[in-house]
């Protein structure tokens, strides 16, 4: 699957899917909270309700409640520096990000190895309430896109489905490109190229 | 009574006492039926209201009110403006017993184990335990502790599926009254159980003010839950009030659960079949031990017609004493009924017995037997009616009796 | 000798023996009428209730009923299917394959249930195309939807509308298409709360990105006191990869309803057999009564009581077993056109019936287990009974039994 993504600040996104044939076209768009989604196949856009936050994002690992989390690691955790550790030959702070009483986060605790020189996220283990490891992500390749130094591949390992990994692998980033200010709506989902 | 018609019911009165054996037998005989029929009016009704309890005082309750579009599309837009005034008024009428506010709102939970699609009921915790028995209904863990904060209660088929235990947070997600996502987190502060399990899975608990707060609906709720004194009241109380407050939708149980219907007269027709049965084995017990009793007297009967006595009269005889014997054996058949119905009204007769593939939910096991206002005079008028019918062919086989074949016996 | 008297004394007094006959014969046939109607009539409540669509068993990929999601569907199985509709008793196999997704019609959404049919297959069962009040029934290879009457009036389409369903498909991928509608169906049962949507199998295998899955397999059968018997033979067909449940198992709810009230009606069934035994035993007093004098001249000429007291056995037994088998002779037929003509009942609960698109009949049930078992009962009671003549013979004092 291949796809192009928009991102403005923290809190917008635009991804459009290029390949395969069969999803080619689809859109999701997230603003906040919420997130829509355009569909060729039937020319409708759809805003997703509850219910549907929690099903898989196109057949990934992620869900398309993740696509609205980004915002919650700095907002909903208490972080708290723990240590240092090597991954992927980098040195690494470790933290451990334990969720704040009143935030809507399904995780125990989360723990974070940034690297030390970039400040580069390499690696989030995601645990349960009970101590159990749920979700791994992994972030490795690093190199210059866009002119910026970011691992080129992001892994996303889930704890209990046997096999199962989804792998993003960024080939091309532009950053600050010039956008019209309507570019980021709903009208624009089924223009997008 | 002329002296004909004294004799005659001499004879009667004699016949009766010279065949002891015989008459207690229909005396007998009536009271059982009388003592059967009555039990089981009584059983039945008892049957029927505990299948009613269970999903009135479980589940759906007397009454429900709702905005006109919710039951179609539970979107939260759809409220209850003029809840106050509502419930102001459920609770000024004394056939009242609970009248409870709620906000229901159809959303998701989340866990790390996953995600499921929920009925998130928002609940006054000291209304609902008097409403659906919800706290009684715990099997782990607290009913909303006093001072607890976001505290949810799960049912037991949900917290498997989730892998949720006591104490465990989950994530409640729902599409407010603006129609924005807002989502809370909850822990889980006990774990309720019913028979219904697909109730189990889809319905969790928090306190009314949280879900307040999660859907954006500091003002108002969207559903109101009435639990009356008696059943009967119930079609009346929503007649009135949707008469009272014509935007708002009131619904009855009977509409609210109408599968409950289509058990309840399964069991309701067959009811009549079975009395019938029944009534015909009591009458043709009695048509065949009066028969045999007139056969038995060919001789007697015989010789009382020979001395002038007239066919009519010796009809009526029979008739007579069928009648005495019937009256004789109701106020046993009555009191022993009562009785079996009092004591087992009192105690209920637990069917867990029986089955061991029911469910050990004492109170869903238990039927109690009762009478309604006018099943015993209705029993008592067949049983009677029944067997006087049956006593006709033998008093008709008296009737024909020829005095010359009945000496020659 | 002794059967030879018994019949000797039997037709002595013909009206005596006819009658004490006459209340066997009649117990029984009341008994088998009770108990068939009981069961015929909850008989055709399952029916009716499995009929409406989960069939009476299903058989789906082992852990599918407890996480039901499309990735737990299974591949269509050749077979499997042959080997489950050779298994005898077996009526039909209903392949679907099924799965939550949105309806979206204008500017509408609702949640609905899909499920993917072979047109044909599933209307044996569940007379899906009975239910259809406007337009078609799908027809195999076509393209619409077949749409739930509720749903279809709050989506506010209409036969030839489209309906647009997404959902997530198999391994997760997007699940979306657009289908003309092709007819509407009317489920009367208002507890369906998620909209029923019906694509043809193979419809529904390209919208989920499903081929040549399924996820249920159900069962229909014929005969259903025979479903213990079907399920035994069906449980070696099955493998470990699939998970077969009874539709008690699946619906337990109504399992439970339907034994609480048939516990209720042994109650009701005992009562019977007191009147019954009443019945008969007080023919069989009179008679005894009647004949006092008859055993104390017997006992005075030198007959030994025991030999009285078996005479009467004897006599009671033949009594007994003739009215029995009149009994089951006579109530045969009976049972048999009650079955073919049930009684229909009304008022309100004919109504509540009607609602669900369930007719308003109690017919019986023609299984010769029920003729048997109250015969058995019956000839039991009669027999028990029967001694009590017996033992009156016992205490025959010929000098006051002879004396009128």
């Amino acid at each position: 699957m291949r796809v192009k993504a928009w991102t403005q600040g923290r809190d917008v996104t635009l991804i459009l899917v290029t390949a395969p044939a069969k999803d080619k076209g689809i859109v999701f768009l997230r603003r906040g909270r919420e997130v829509w989604n355009w569909i060729p196949a039937i020319e409708r856009n759809i805003k997703l309700p509850p219910s549907m936050m929690g099903q898989s994002w196109i057949g990934t690992d992620f869900t398309n409640d993740d696509l609205v989390k980004e915002a919650s690691i700095v907002d909903d955790y208490e972080h708290r520096l723990e240590g240092e550790d090597s991954v992927g030959g980098r040195r690494c702070h470790r933290i451990r990000l334990t969720p704040k009483p009143e935030a809507s986060v399904v995780w125990g605790r989360l723990v974070m190895w940034v690297d030390q020189r970039d400040l580069l996220m390499l690696r989030t283990e995601y645990y349960d309430e009970a101590g159990g490891l749920a979700n791994t992500l992994l972030a490795s390749d690093v190199r210059m896109l866009g002119g910026r130094l970011l691992p080129g591949r992001v892994e996303m390992v889930p704890a209990d489905k046997k096999g199962h990994r989804t792998v993003m692998t960024y080939q091309d980033l532009v950053f600050d490109p010039p956008l019209p200010p309507w570019f980021f709506t709903t009208q624009q989902m089924s223009r997008v190229q | 009574m002329n002296t004909n018609q004294r004799d005659a019911a001499r004879v009667a009165w004699r016949n009766i006492w010279r065949n002891r054996s015989r008459s207690l037998v229909i005396v007998a005989s009536v009271g059982i039926g009388l003592w059967a029929g009555i039990f089981l009016i009584a059983f039945y009704n008892g049957m029927i209201r505990q299948r009613i309890r269970s999903a009135i005082d479980r589940e759906v309750s007397h009454l429900q009110v709702h905005h006109p579009r919710f039951s179609d599309d539970h979107d939260l837009r759809y409220h209850l403006g003029d809840a106050g005034a509502i419930l102001g008024r459920l609770r000024s009428d004394p056939g009242v017993l609970v009248a409870a506010p709620r906000i229901v709102a159809h959303g998701m939970v989340s866990t790390a184990a996953g995600s499921a699609g929920v009925v998130i009921n928002g609940v006054d915790p000291a209304l609902e335990a008097r409403l659906t028995l919800l706290s009684a209904k715990v099997a782990e863990g607290a009913y909303f502790t006093a001072g607890g904060r976001q505290e949810v209660i799960v049912g037991l088929r949900l917290a498997r599926k989730l892998r949720l235990a006591l104490h465990r947070k989950l994530v409640l997600t729902v599409s407010d009254r603006q129609g924005s996502l807002s989502s809370a987190a909850f822990r889980v502060a006990g774990i309720y159980r019913t028979p219904n399990t697909p109730y189990d899975e889809a319905n969790l608990f928090i306190r009314l003010p949280d879900a307040a707060a999660l859907c954006a609906m500091a003002d108002s709720v969207n559903e109101l839950a009435v639990l009356l004194h008696r059943d009967e009241a119930a079609d009346s109380l929503a007649a009135v009030l949707s008469a009272a407050f014509p935007t708002a939708e009131v619904k009855a149980w009977k509409d609210l659960a109408p599968e409950m219907q289509v058990l309840v007269a399964t069991t309701g027709s067959m009811l009549y079949v079975f009395m019938g049965v029944i009534l015909l084995a009591l009458g043709f017990g009695i048509v065949n031990t009066m028969l045999m009793a007139v056969l038995e007297r060919t001789r007697e009967i015989g010789m009382l017609l020979a001395l002038g006595m007239s066919r009519p009269r010796v009809f009526g005889m029979v008739l007579l004493e069928t009648f005495l014997l019937v009256m004789a054996g109701c106020p046993a058949g009555i009191a022993a009924a009562l009785a079996t119905v009092a004591l087992t009204g009192r105690q209920g007769i637990d069917f867990s017995v029986f089955s061991r593939a029911l469910e050990s939910f004492g109170w869903e096991t238990r039927v109690h037997p009762q009478l309604a206002s006018g099943d015993l005079r209705r029993i008592v008028l067949l049983v009677i009616l029944t067997a006087l019918v049956a006593a006709l062919l033998p008093a008709r086989r008296a009737f024909r009796l020829r005095p010359a074949d009945a000496m020659r016996k | 000798m002794i059967l030879w008297l018994t019949w000797r004394n039997l037709w002595r007094n013909p009206r005596r023996t006819v009658i004490t006959a006459a209340s066997v014969v009649f117990a029984v046939v009341l008994a088998v009428f009770m108990q068939s109607l009981q069961q015929g009539t909850f008989d055709r409540l399952v029916r009716n209730v499995v009929g409406f669509h989960s069939g009476y068993a299903q058989v789906h990929a082992r852990g599918y009923w407890d996480e039901p999601v499309i990735d737990n569907a299974f591949p269509a199985n050749d077979s499997l299917s042959a080997a489950i509709r050779a298994v005898a008793g077996v009526r039909g196999l209903v392949p679907r394959i099924e799965c939550y997704a949105l309806a979206l019609a204008g500017a509408l959404t609702r949640g609905c249930r899909v499920t993917g049919i072979l047109p044909a297959a599933e209307d044996a069962m569940t007379r899906l195309a009975s239910r259809v009040v406007r337009c078609s029934y799908l027809r195999d290879g076509s393209p619409s939807v077949l749409l739930a009457a509720g749903p279809a009036m709050r989506l506010g389409i209409d036969v030839g509308d489209t309906l647009v369903l997404l959902g997530q498909g198999y391994h997760g991928g997007i699940a979306a298409g657009r289908y003309p509608v092709a007819g509407i169906a009317a489920f009367r049962a208002p507890q369906l709360d998620a909209a029923m949507v019906y694509l043809t199998l193979e419809g529904a295998r390209t919208f989920l990105g499903a081929d040549g899955l399924l996820t249920s397999l159900a069962v229909d059968i014929g005969d259903p006191a025979r479903l213990g018997s079907i399920m035994a033979a069906l449980a070696p067909v099955v493998d470990d990869r699939y998970e077969l449940m009874t539709w008690q198992e699946m619906m337990p709810e109504i399992d439970q309803h339907i034994r609480s009230d048939a516990i209720g009606f042994y109650i009701w069934t005992g009562v019977l057999y007191l009147i019954i035994a009443f019945g008969i035993f007080s023919t069989l007093l009179m008679m005894t009564a009647e004949r006092r004098q008859e055993f104390g001249m017997l006992v005075a000429i030198g007959m030994r009581r025991g030999r009285v007291a078996a005479m009467l056995v004897a006599e009671s037994l033949l009594i007994s077993l003739t009215g029995v088998l009149a009994g089951m002779a006579l109530s045969v037929p009976l049972v048999l056109y009650v079955e073919r003509h049930p009684i229909r009942f009304g008022g309100e609960g004919a109504r509540a019936f009607e609602q669900w698109g369930f007719e308003p009949l109690m017919p019986t049930s023609a299984d010769p287990a029920i003729f048997l078992r109250q015969s058995a009962i019956v000839l039991a009671i009669a027999v028990v009974t029967g001694s009590y003549p017996a033992w009156k013979a016992m205490r025959i004092d010929p000098v006051t039994d002879m004396r009128r």
